[in-house]
């Protein structure tokens, strides 16, 4: 029997994990509690190990990156605020995840739980005519740079640090007596569509996402309720799955359009304990994501086996909500911005091994930001379905059985003829 | 100007059902001859040919060739609101929209927006099939489910007197023969015995396409693309289907 998570002292707590299948923890990821108990045992232990003693006060001020969150547990009353680290100066690396490709797990960690989190609960539909600290969150959500801002407690925050499959990792948190916010200059783009009240959720956010604004921003704008008619509080991990879906949806629709690339394409990336290679087919767009998860990783820390999840659409997209989650429509918006800057379309399959070394979930961010990442770097170029094939399987640790045995893709163009062969 | 008439809505359910399980975009092409299509799946493994005689209609006026591109969807779903009995009429407008109208005690005038698309005739593939077979289409559906509770594709084999088809997965096998004993098969001819693979999910979306003709023939060779085809209505039109073989 394997050890459950390396994080655990020895002897101690294997018996919470022990009787939880991978399986069940792959599905879940701490957000449904499949396995029924009222806590995640994993995270349990997370946030104990995060329990790092700080100092925190009833009080505390810097300047907002802008950052917000908006919590899913009491839907459709959920708790929302801004985050702050307690310092002054361009803190916008603390919420943009497109600058810290690059950086490793702790770095990350330490960014993240860096900043303080202050709340307040609200009805979703409060988003809609917003009042009070709702108000002021959405405002200074427009802002082009960091915002100078005071929160006030009504208790010292608790110093622990939660960590979601979703989203990036968030720090300690307080329920907020008060929130001051200094003036500031806002972006046009975000005013203009946040101020537009006929323009639909959707059409605002690929509004913004032509005018420049990264995927982050756009999902903090829907998440605090800023788009659409009807405006809504948005939980952040939902939005963060909503933007990556919306925007992919909409540049598949040109990618569909164009010719397809000539050749067969692999791109190899390791990133934070995973290998991500991606494979191009000359072929209509089809597009599937599978990770492979090693024990010993978040979400495979009991079994002694690797367990994978995956799944794929084809020309016509896909209705239901995906197997792996959130992570397979980041993966998707990757594979789309390159298929569409490049004006061709394919076949996409894109791999992942998660090795031991992936010990917490940081959110999908590290995902799309590993592919985008990859697809920029340079590929390998073969003429052949058979060599790219080899190429792209000899480079990853599970082989060649495996891969092929799991991939519909790969055992679609395989094994099937194409009718062009009888045409000539 | 273009003007059709059925009197059943049956066979026009039938060519919508036929093509949607391959393309979401269809281009018709009309001739004083008649109205065909041919397209190829976006994947280019199977290929649609059909072929719609104007004598095969109540009334059909063409005066010139004109290519109509609908989205399959659209048809589909006003087709679907026709009973078998309906009569179809359907008109091509000036202003590029198709008229359908479905009459049957009352009146119904359905108009839907035309696709623009660049057409370009699809080539059907060359091959010589060695065998050739006419089966009834309902033991047709029944083989492919049965083989389909094991596998995702169909290994058909040719010999004197008998075909089997067969599959097998991680899980096991099956196979079913038909032999010249059973009335379900109706005609076999053999030039030269062969065995090919094929995808059992095209093969089954397009043999519960068939509609109401009762028998549908099976041409093939070995490791060579296999051609399924029925008649449309009884008045000459006609559906092929050709789907490429598996690797072995």
């Amino acid at each position: 029997m394997h050890k459950a998570l390396s994080l655990f002292a020895p002897g101690e707590s294997q018996h919470i994990v022990k009787t939880i299948s991978a399986e069940l923890c792959l599905r879940c990821r701490f957000a449904k509690l499949l396995c029924g108990r009222p806590v995640c045992p994993i995270l349990l232990k997370l946030d104990a190990y995060n329990n790092v003693s700080r100092i925190l006060s009833k009080e505390v001020s810097g300047d907002t990156p802008p950052a917000a969150f908006v919590g899913t547990s009491g839907y459709p009353n959920v708790s929302v605020g801004p985050l702050l680290p307690p310092l002054h100066g361009d803190t916008r690396i603390y919420d943009e995840p497109e600058l810290w490709y690059g950086l490793g797990f702790q770095e990350i960690v330490n960014l993240r739980t860096f900043m303080v989190r202050g709340k307040e609960r609200y009805n979703v539909n409060d988003a809609n005519q917003a009042k009070g600290l709702l108000y002021d969150l959405q405002i200074s959500n427009l802002a082009i740079r960091p915002v100078s801002a005071e929160m006030v407690f009504s208790k010292q925050p608790s110093s622990t640090a939660h960590f979601d499959d979703d989203s990036p990792p968030f720090g300690p948190s307080a329920w907020l007596k008060k929130y001051r916010l200094n003036s500031q200059n806002s972006d046009r783009r975000l005013e203009y569509v946040f101020y537009d009240r006929d323009l639909g959720s959707t059409e605002g956010i690929i509004t913004l996402y032509t005018k420049g604004i990264s995927v982050n921003s756009i999902q903090r704008l829907l998440s605090v309720g800023m788009l659409g008619r009807k405006r809504r509080l948005v939980p952040t991990r939902w939005s963060i799955t909503a933007v990556d879906d919306a925007i992919s949806k909409w540049l598949l629709e040109r990618v569909k359009q164009n010719t397809t690339i000539d050749d067969f394409r692999v791109f190899i990336k390791d990133y934070l304990g995973s290998r991500y290679v991606i494979i191009m087919l000359p072929f209509q767009f089809s597009f599937e994501w599978i990770e492979a998860w090693y024990p010993k990783t978040t979400f495979n820390p009991s079994t002694s086996e690797v367990y994978s999840i995956g799944d794929f659409e084809g020309q016509r997209g896909r209705k239901s909500y995906a197997a792996p989650g959130g992570c397979y429509y980041s993966v998707r918006l990757a594979v789309s911005e390159y298929l569409d800057s490049i004006r061709r379309q394919a076949a996409v399959i894109a791999l992942r091994e998660i090795y031991p070394g992936q010990i917490l979930p940081l959110g999908v961010w590290n995902v799309r930001e590993a592919i985008r990442h990859a697809l920029k770097s340079s590929y390998k170029s073969f003429d052949s379905i058979e060599s790219s094939v080899n190429f792209a399987l000899s480079n990853l640790r599970m082989g060649e059985r495996f891969w092929r045995s799991n991939s519909r893709i790969l055992r679609q163009f395989m094994l099937q003829n194409s009718l062009d062969m009888f045409i000539t | 100007m273009l003007e059709v008439v059925s009197d059943s809505a049956e066979e026009w359910k039938t060519v919508a059902q036929a093509i949607s399980t391959l393309i979401e975009e269809a281009t018709f092409v009309a001739t004083p001859e008649g109205l065909n299509l041919r397209a190829m799946d976006p994947s280019h493994i199977a290929l649609i040919d059909l072929r719609w005689p104007n004598t095969a209609f109540d009334k059909y006026s063409c005066d010139q060739n004109y290519t109509l591109t609908v989205r399959v969807d659209d048809l589909l779903k006003v087709l679907k609101r026709a009973d078998s009995k309906d009569r179809v009429e359907l008109k091509l407008n000036e202003d590029n929209t198709l008229e359908l109208t479905l009459r049957n005690g009352y009146e119904r005038n359905f108009t839907i927006h035309l696709v623009e698309a660049q057409y370009s005739q699809t080539p059907l593939p060359k091959v010589t099939f060695n065998i050739t077979a006419r089966l009834k289409s309902t033991i047709v559906r029944q083989i492919l489910e049965d083989i389909k509770t094991i596998s995702d594709h169909v290994a058909i084999k040719a010999e004197q007197g008998k075909l089997t088809l067969s599959g097998k997965s991680e899980s096991g096998k099956v196979s079913v023969v038909v032999s010249k004993d059973n009335p379900e098969l109706e005609e076999l001819n053999v030039k030269d015995p062969g065995e090919a693979t094929y995808s059992i999910d095209y093969l089954s979306n397009f043999s519960k396409s068939m509609g109401a003709a009762d028998s549908l023939a099976l041409s093939f060779s070995s490791k060579m693309p296999i051609k399924l085809e029925f008649p449309l209505g009884k008045k000459g039109g006609n559906v092929q289907f050709y789907l490429a073989p598996r690797v072995d």
